[in-house]
């Protein structure tokens, strides 16, 4: 990290190697279009090479560094584009199919086209911000709860809590969508 | 004790041992003693089941993007040349702004000053034609 605060280009390559991968898969959860999910992770890694000198291995890792840089600008994507985004929802075949459950009496038909995985990435879509964000880096990410409280900006306990919530309205969104 | 804190893992971690904290990993064989218990382990994995189908793959080209991103273009190269952000690098200006000089004078050396003089008598007749009335008495 020395090495790519001095700008070897060398490290920053291993860097990158290292957790590009992990970070967009992170960003594709949490941003519904991927191209831009990839967008954020090349602007993620970009701050890494260009702002290297603000890490303190102190403080946090590396990995717990680069994940609060992603979901920061997760955050402001979805807030910037929140209006194009609903306009837009028409687009995703997966919050298409979800608005249109709410209009029409019977969406069997459209619910067997459908497969699990859908289902659940709506559902997950459907969390709020931090209790999507606390699932996907405890469950998907791997990361500890530490690591997890210091990305939320919140405390061990707050975390646990935020997790519980998470799983009990993913359980509940999904058992809707399976009786539908 | 151990059912409230088993109750409250299953619900925060689900059903996979490994995303249990460490220190509580070795209550899990207790689940399997209460049957209240074997029902939350049952709805955790329901939703664990659910959420490992949701398999995100990465963008296999966007480690060379990035790279691609940082590697400074040659047009990006000759501006950084012109004007460096160290002092110790005046020199590099300097000699842009001399070669430049150079180049004109050299420019300058190579071209001939244009012949006015007027050789044949066809271009004496051109010029009369040009000349005042009192040019030509004189």
């Amino acid at each position: 990290m020395a090495a790519v605060t001095q700008g070897n280009e060398n490290a920053f390559q291993r860097l990158l190697h290292l957790h590009v991968d992990t970070i967009n898969r992170f960003a594709r959860r949490m941003i519904a279009n991927s191209h831009e999910a990839d967008d954020i992770t090349q602007e993620a890694m970009l701050r890494l090479w260009q702002q290297a000198g603000k890490f303190d291995p102190q403080r946090s890792k590396l990995t717990t560094w680069l994940h609060r840089i992603t979901r920061n600008l997760c955050i402001d994507h979805l807030r910037r584009n929140a209006r194009f985004t609903r306009l837009d929802d028409s687009d995703n075949p997966i919050t298409a199919i979800s608005t249109s459950n709410a209009q029409t009496p019977s969406p069997e038909t459209e619910l067997e086209s459908l497969d699990i995985k859908n289902r659940v990435q709506s559902a997950l879509f459907d969390l709020p911000e931090r209790q999507r964000s606390a699932l996907v880096l405890s469950y998907y990410q791997q990361l500890s709860n530490m690591a997890v409280a210091e990305i939320l900006d919140t405390s061990l306990s707050a975390t646990e809590s935020l997790l519980a919530r998470a799983r009990r309205n993913l359980k509940t969104k999904l058992e809707e969508t399976h009786e539908q | 004790m151990n059912n409230n804190r088993l109750k409250r893992l299953l619900a925060t971690y689900g059903s996979h041992i490994e995303n249990w904290p460490e220190c509580d990993q070795n209550l899990f064989s207790e689940i399997k003693e209460d049957t209240q218990l074997k029902a939350e382990l049952t709805d955790a994995q329901f939703i664990d089941f659910q959420l490992d189908t949701l398999i995100v793959k990465s963008n296999p080209n966007l480690e060379q993007l990035i790279l691609d991103n940082i590697r400074p273009q040659p047009i990006d190269l000759c501006y950084q040349w012109l004007f460096p952000n160290s002092w110790k690098l005046v020199w590099q200006p300097a000699m842009a702004a001399m070669l430049i000089i150079l180049l004109g004078f050299g420019i300058g050396m190579e071209v001939k000053e244009p012949d006015t003089t007027v050789n044949n008598w066809e271009d004496q007749l051109y010029w009369v034609g040009f000349s005042t009335e009192d040019d030509f008495y004189e």
